[in-house]
Order: C-alpha cells, then structure tokens, then sequence
C-alpha cells in the first residue's frame, strides 16, 4: 500500500513550520524541489497505524501563482496528488486568508482548515464560531496554537476521521 | 478637502480611516500582490506610516510597501 | 459546489466562460476542471502550458473563450474573481466571527517604535553590534572556534588523520591531498567542521531569533528606501545580514530575491563588499589600534558597496524591484521550535556546502602539485607593489583565499614586524575585504548563478579591488595622511 501525503499550505507566516514540526517530530527531509532552488519538507507521522508522508510546502497566497514558491506549491498539489490538505490560517486575519480556502474548496481538495494562533486572535478581540464556520465551509475546522501544541491532537483525529470516511 | 473624493493610498492622511476604492495598474505582477495583500474593493484600510516605507493595515495585518505599490491602491475616506 | 453571478452579457459571463472550459478538459488534473477552467480564464502561465500539453485537441478552442472573455471586461479576469471570493468571504465572515472594538495595545506601540526611523535606527545597529558581533563574531567564530580547533582538531583528529594517511597510503604525493596544510581532513573537514559549523550554528541561531520574533520585516521596512537605489528592496537584507556571518551561505540565501536581477546584484555585493565574519575577525584584529584607520576603512566599504550597487542597477537591463512584505506582530520566539530551525538549516547549509570544500580542496591539492601557487604568488607581487604593499603580502593575500587563518597570520607577521606603516594597514584590509572572501564563495557563485556570471563576479571583483586599492593608496599619499 503506498503512503498517504497531507499537504499542509498557506501564506507564509502563519505557522506552517511549526505545525509540521508537531506533526511530524522527526525523519524530517528538506530538499530543493526538482528544477527549483525552493525548498519544501517532508516527513514522516503515524496516526492509528496508518503511515503518512506529511509535505510542508512554500507560502502562497493564491493557486493562481506568481512566486516560484506558489508554483512549487500548486507544483506538488497537481503532481503528488495529496489525500489531505491542511490549510493553516492566521485566525485573526480570516478576512484575508479564507480566500485561498474558498479556492482549495472550489478545486475539490479534501481541505483541513486550521485556525493558527488563535491566542493572538482572542488577544486581538477576534471571536470565531468555530461550528458555524464549519456548517458555513462544509469542511472541518480546527482551531490550533501550533507553538504551544494546542489542537495538535484535535487535528490529528480530524485527518483519522477524514481517512475512515474515505474507505 | 472633499471627505468623498478619491486618492491613493500614498497620499492618505495617516490613521485616517478608509476604504479601499479601485486597484489601478497595468503591471499584472503588482496587481497579483495587491490581491495577495487583500486590498480590495470595500476593504478597510488605515495608512500607519509612510516613511521610510508606506506601512498600512487591513482587518488585523499590517504589511509594508513601496511607494509604487501604495500609489496603485486607490482610497475613500470614511 | 460554489456558484457565483457575474455581473456581464450572460453569454460572456465568467460563469459561462468556465462551463464551457469544463466541457473542453478531459484530463484529470487533479484540481477540479472548475478550478483548472478559473485559473484559464486568469492566464495563469503554469496551467496554461500543463493545459496545452495534456489538453492539446481543445486548447485553440479554450484559448478563444479566454481571449474572447477578455474583451467584455474592463479589469483583468484575476481581479474580478478576487472581488466576487472576498465578497463571498465577507459574508461567511459577517456570520461567524466577531471583532471587539480596535484598541493599540503594547506590543503595537512597540512595534511602531521599531519601525520609527529615529527610533528604529539606533535598536537595529544595537542588536546588530549585540548579535552579530559579539554573539556570532566574538563568541561563536572566536570562543567556541578556537575551542574546537585546540581542543578537538589539533589534539585528536588531526593527529590521528596523520597517522593513519602514513601508515595506509605509500605514495608521498597523495599524502598531501588528505593531510598537511591544505589536506582534506586537515584543511577542508577542520575548516567545515571546525570553523564553519560553530559559527553558521550560532549565526542561523541568531537568524532563527529575530525570525520568529517577527523582527526582520521591521529591518526590512527601514531599510527598502535605501536599497532600492542600489537596485535591491527590503527584502534583500536577508542574504545582507547573513552576509556578514559567511558570504557564502548568503550568495546561496539569495534564491529568496523574486528576480534574476536583484540576484545578480546581491551576489555580486556580497563577493565585493560584504565582508563575512571571518574577514571582519582578521581586520579588527589589525586596526584595532588604530580608530582612524578603521574609520577610513569603513567608509570606503560603505561607500563601494552604495557605488557599486547603485552602478549596476543603473547597467543591468530589468524592472526596479518591487517591495511589499507582511509585517506579523512581533512575537516570543518558542525555544523549541527555534532550536529545530536552526538545526534543520545547519544540516541543510552542510550538505549544499561539504562538496564545495572537498572540491576546493582537491583543487588546491592539483595547484599545489602543478607549482601553480607558487606562479600565482609571483603574479600577485606585481599588483600588490603597484598598490604600495611588500611584496612579501602576495602570499598573505593568496592564502587568505584559501585559509582565512593563514591570510590573517601573514599580514599579522608583516604588521608585527613593522613593514606594514598606517596607510598600507589600511589598503591592505580595503583589498582583502573587496577581495574575493574565499574560494567557496567563488565556487557558490558559480554554482548559484552560473558559470558565466559566477566567472564574471570574480574577476571583475579581482580588478576593482586592486583598482580601489591602488587609487586609496594614491589619495592617502597625495593627502599625506599619517596614521
């Protein structure tokens, strides 16, 4: 059986790294992309006996690409094909960041969302109906403080979910 | 000066409240990051700086930029 | 899934124009014919290609509908579906979040503090003088370097290296390509390991700090008005700043600058007036005693790096960059993930850079069999009495290419001796610091951009650091300035 990939995408700053830190703990492998001098890495996560390859790619803020990042991103998408993708957003800047999860929507990706940095946004006198947004995207949603190891676990048993709905 | 009329966003009074009116470029690469910023028609946005580089807010982001790309986003006051 | 009205002819609507593409597209793309079809009508480069190649029988026809739909809009199509999305965005939004009333709290005082000029300045030359100085430089490149070169290399592996080359390999020739001064072990896995590791360690340690911490958007800021007269933007102050711990490892961080353009002209920066952390260990150490001549120093560094950066931007052919960065709020670096980052990036940083210092090693191994250094040494005496140096600095200067300790050692003997006066101290560092820093450099510069250009840098670095030498040696002359 060949092992699934997760893609974990997003604007650049919004904690991608960290996330994939979390998820992944080690085997971590970072390469330039074939043809590129854009770096993305891989590792390796186990959840419930199942392996997968988790790929934490360059920033981009939109599929339509302009950056040789963003290229490499929808580069990795079209080719390796990802199970799941895992957008990470900056909680308190969903005005701007529910774009690209519109986007990823519309392509017919099975999409993650993950609400980073959700103490700077209650810092910040953002409140999100986590429900509501659900019900209003039609994917789930999970609200994380990747460097504090909040809601590693909630996404790790959203992605168990996502695989069991699938066989 | 008329509360109605429309500027760039270079020539913004600072912490002035506004909203963002029209994107006005010919280059698609800079209108690419212009969309990428999120400056969009009926957005809200606040000029902070302008020196040594244009600082500006949208929704809970700030983002810096030169003065050519702050001269292509047009503004309204509110 | 999402259904959008646009506004337009119905029969010219971005909605229709998407239907139609849908039926053309056969391939599975993975994304949906949706999403492949939106990112048509935007002409997107990527897809239209990919489109082209794996969708040939439809793509005149597809190529039609975009171009046709082009027509019916004032603003490019990209625009008019980033208009519809955000509307579409906003009005999830208005449901399910809510945002308290705007207050500026501390850490936004503070990060407007920082991005003040008057203010902004001064904290950035501290942290700066604090973090690369003493942290990177003294600490990092002197403590821990030493440490490990005594403690470790000449006590231990050199040692033993020696010992098992004499016992296993019988040919005297090959002896040196593994040991002696500028053997494999003794030269390129002691420089690697013992010189380069500790202080890309704490450099990238430094880097990975005022990464997470949000600052270095905040430099950039600052710093972009300045740069986009030499031909760089803000963003550029990446590769700069790393720069300063190794210029090697900063020609390769210029992959992070958007054009080819801005690439070229940081690489050659960087070859030219940039000096690493181990050139600013060596001229420290020889104009410490000297505050006037450091003084002179600088100012011509500062001075090429401004002239020569604002001279090839005005020659090479290219758009002025364009600068826009995100500013996040400035943050608590995590420890952890610091410390990952910064170990994910050594070991990445060693693996693009061990093979250069094997090769480099091998190649002086070849020059050194072929007599070639003692000629080049010959050849650099002329220049170097044409800038007022003994001649007896040749070698200093050709060692320092190879092994910066060695460079150092040299002029430090001719200082020390007393055949070096004050102005000669001084155009000797100008020339070693314009200089090409090392031969890895010089080989990263090929690598990174090329054997045309690589090639180009170095040798148009080698004469214009002879070139501004010699004219300093000339003004300090006429001047008659004594230090």
């Amino acid at each position: 059986m060949s092992v699934k990939k997760i893609a974990i995408v997003g604007n650049p700053n919004v904690g991608k790294s960290v996330l994939f830190n979390a998820l992944t703990k080690q085997y971590v492998v970072v390469s330039n992309y074939p043809g590129t001098t854009v770096e993305v890495s891989r590792g390796k996560m186990n959840l419930d006996g199942a392996e997968y390859e988790v790929i934490d790619t360059p920033g981009m803020y939109s599929l339509y690409s302009i950056t040789e990042e963003e290229r490499v991103t929808r580069d990795i998408l079209i080719k390796e094909r990802p199970e799941i993708i895992i957008h990470v957003v900056d909680a308190k800047n969903l005005e701007r960041m529910l774009l690209l999860t519109l986007q990823l929507i519309e392509a017919d990706l099975e999409v993650i969302l993950v609400l980073n940095i959700m103490d700077e946004a209650v810092k910040e006198g953002v409140s999100i109906d986590v429900g509501l947004l659900e019900k209003e995207l039609r994917i789930p949603v999970v609200p994380a403080i990747s460097t504090a190891g909040k809601g590693i676990d909630n996404l790790k048993k959203k992605i168990s979910e996502y695989d069991k709905k699938r066989l | 000066m008329d509360k109605k009329i429309i500027l760039p966003l270079s020539k913004l009074d600072l912490h002035k409240k506004a909203k963002v009116s029209h994107i006005k470029t010919e280059d698609k690469a800079m209108l690419q990051r212009i969309i990428a910023i999120g400056a969009l028609p009926n957005i809200e946005i606040t000029l902070i700086q302008r020196f040594p580089s244009f600082v500006f807010q949208i929704g809970k982001s700030q983002f810096a930029v030169d003065k050519e790309l702050a001269s292509c986003i047009y503004v309204k006051a509110v | 899934m999402i259904k959008r009205d646009y506004k337009g002819p119905i029969e010219n609507s971005i909605e229709m124009a998407i239907e139609k593409i849908v039926n053309l597209l056969q391939y599975d793309y993975y994304l949906s014919p949706r999403s492949i079809a939106i990112l048509l009508l935007q002409e997107d480069e990527g897809i239209r290609n990919l489109v082209k190649e794996k969708d040939a029988a439809g793509f005149s026809e597809i190529e039609q509908i975009v171009n046709n739909l082009k027509t019916y809009y004032k603003n490019p199509i990209s625009y008019e579906l980033a208009i519809e999305r955000q509307n579409e965005v906003n009005d999830i939004l208005k449901k399910a979040v809510r945002f308290a009333k705007d207050s500026i709290s501390f850490r936004e005082r503070l990060s407007r503090l920082l991005m003040n000029p008057v203010l902004g300045i001064p904290v950035f030359l501290l942290v700066s003088y604090f973090g690369l100085y003493k942290f990177v430089g003294q600490f990092g490149a002197g403590t821990v370097v030493d440490f490990i070169e005594t403690n470790i290399f000449d006590k231990y592996i050199t040692p033993f290296a020696e010992n098992m080359v004499a016992r296993f390999i019988p040919w005297q020739f090959l002896h040196e390509l593994f040991i002696g001064e500028y053997g494999l072990i003794t030269m390129a896995f002691r420089y690697a390991f013992a010189i380069i590791l500790p202080i890309t360690a704490f450099f990238f340690l430094f880097f990975s700090l005022i990464e997470d911490s949000g600052y270095l958007p905040r430099i950039a800021m600052l710093i972009d008005r300045t740069f986009k007269k030499i031909g760089l933007s803000g963003r550029a102050v990446i590769p700069m700043v790393l720069g300063f711990g190794c210029a090697t490892m900063a020609t390769m961080v210029t992959r992070i600058l958007p054009t080819k353009r801005e690439r070229i002209i940081a690489t050659l920066l960087l070859a030219l007036a940039v000096p690493c952390s181990a050139q600013l260990g060596v001229i420290m150490a020889l104009l410490q005693h000297n505050p006037m001549a450091l003084f002179i120093w600088a100012g011509v560094i500062g001075f090429i790096f401004l002239l020569v950066g604002y001279l090839t931007s005005k020659i090479l052919p290219g758009d002025r960059p364009s600068f826009y960065m995100e500013i996040p709020p400035l943050r608590m670096p995590s420890l952890s993930n610091v410390i990952v980052k910064t170990y994910v990036r050594v070991k990445w940083y060693f693996k693009e850079i061990m093979p250069i210092f094997l090769w480099a090693g091998v190649l002086i191994w070849l020059g050194r069999l072929a007599k070639i250094f003692d000629f080049l040494v010959d050849i650099l005496k002329g220049p170097l009495r044409a800038i007022g140096l003994p001649a007896e600095a040749a070698k200093a200067f050709l060692f320092g290419f190879f092994r910066r300790d060695y460079g150092a050692a040299g002029l430090y003997d001719l200082s020390a001796h007393g055949k070096l006066d004050g102005v000669q101290l001084v155009v000797s560092c100008v020339a070693l610091t314009l200089f090409l820093p090392c031969i890895a450099q010089f080989l990263m510069n090929i690598k990174e951009r090329g054997w045309k250009i690589g090639i180009g840098i170095s040798v148009f670095v080698l004469f214009f650091s002879f070139s501004v030498a010699y004219v300093l040696n000339i003004v300090l002359k006429t001047l008659g300035v004594i230090l």
